[in-house]
């Protein structure tokens, strides 16, 4: 499973990013692996638009599960159609810490 | 002719200054007074009337789900997020879509239909002999301004002498309904917010190779900071209007003030001169 996290920087020590499409850079976790990579987010500077852009680039990248801090309305709507399940976690902790706590209670869906 | 009437700042006198020149100029001469603050228009203020009024669409995609395979092209294309593509659907976020026709060119397997979109009026009134009235209405609730503001520069595009009063601002709106028209007339006030205004407002006018002259509204005599930048950057100042009640209650009645008082007439009769002048090449 890919669990998504939206982050300021390229590495999964950054903190995480309390915007959702206009995040610079989108941690990627996958559960089977036990591994993560840190892709830059190719829509944050976009005049507009970003929230379903950002969907559909998480979709490219196979994200099952987004954690993130709050939502726009067009990219709420785009995720619950896409199937993605959205955690929501405060942003003022680092990726990694974002994704252990899922990961400690992966059903903590507030 | 096209001479844009605008100002950067609201609320400044746009309105004003084109009502009053509308109507000054039309005495001897053919005019069209074309209201593109299609937000909220109120040209008809001053010039009840009867419109005829045309509606305009725009066209934007639409999903035929039995031919599209989701690969995904039109959501790549699309720069502002108005089709999403999923693994299984493809959602579509009307209010996003700038119907550039992009997605229709890039879908490969033909899944994309064209599905005309309501998006405002043009309302068209014939004053008098001389002086014609087009306004443009966006849809409430809408954002597609440039849509709207387009069709009015089409209907007005073939006629002599047009005064556009454009919508605040420098953005799309503005640069829709100012490029390619001869002269700007910049409306400010003497207060750091019109000044700064403006100044945005010059700065873009000078990328779309338009010559501006400038009126200050509300001018109290003390006018150093707009005189100042009009000097450093070679704009004449054309008109200054006094902070005058009896012309502000007029106003707020829906009185003209140049039909009701001759001496603003010959005012208004005298910018209007200048500025044909202007844009003519004459001075």
């Amino acid at each position: 499973m890919i669990v998504c996290v939206p982050s300021r920087g390229s590495t999964t020590d950054s903190q995480m990013d309390d915007r959702f499409g206009r995040a610079p850079y989108f941690a990627f976790f996958d559960t089977a692996t036990n591994t993560a990579r840190v892709e830059q987010n190719p829509h944050a500077g976009a005049s507009g638009g970003v929230g379903p852009m950002a969907v559909q680039f998480l979709i490219k990248n196979g994200v099952q599960v987004l954690i993130a801090p709050r939502l726009g309305g067009n990219a709420d709507e785009a995720l619950k159609a896409s199937g993605v399940k959205v955690i929501m976690q405060n942003p003022d902790v680092t990726v990694q810490a974002a994704y252990n706590a899922w990961k400690e209670n992966p059903e903590n869906t507030s | 002719m096209q001479i844009v009437i605008a100002s950067g700042k609201g609320g400044t006198g746009k309105t004003t200054v084109s009502s009053n020149l509308g109507y000054v100029l039309s005495q001897g001469r053919k005019v069209t007074l074309a209201d593109c603050d299609v937000e909220e228009p109120n040209l008809e203020i001053f010039f009840p009337c009867n419109p005829d009024t045309l509606d305009v669409h725009v066209i934007i995609p639409a999903v035929n789900e039995s031919q599209c395979m989701h690969c995904g092209a039109c959501g790549e294309f699309c720069r502002f997020g108005a089709l999403t593509v999923l693994t299984d659907k493809v959602l579509l976020f009307p209010q996003l879509c700038h119907s550039c026709g992009g997605c229709f060119r890039v879908c490969p397997h033909d899944a994309l239909e064209e599905n005309p979109t309501y998006v405002g009026q043009v309302q068209t009134c014939q004053l008098s002999d001389s002086l014609r009235l087009v306004t443009g209405r966006l849809k409430e609730g809408d954002v597609r301004t440039t849509a709207i503001i387009r069709k009015v520069r089409e209907m007005i595009s073939d006629e002599p002498l047009v005064l556009l009063d454009s919508p605040p601002g420098t953005a799309c709106p503005f640069i829709e309904t100012a490029d390619d028209t001869t002269l700007c007339v910049l409306v400010t006030e003497p207060t750091p917010f019109g000044l700064h205004d403006l100044s945005v407002a010059v700065n873009v006018l000078k990328i779309l190779d338009i010559p501006s002259v400038v009126v200050i509204n509300r001018s109290e005599g003390s006018d150093g900071i707009i005189e100042d930048y009009c000097f450093e950057n070679n704009i004449p100042i054309l008109m200054k209007i006094p902070l005058d009640f009896p012309l502000l209650k007029a106003q707020n009645n829906g009185e003209l003030i140049s039909r009701k008082d001759t001496a603003w007439f010959e005012r208004f009769k005298e910018l209007g001169e200048k500025i044909l002048d202007y844009a003519g090449g004459v001075l």
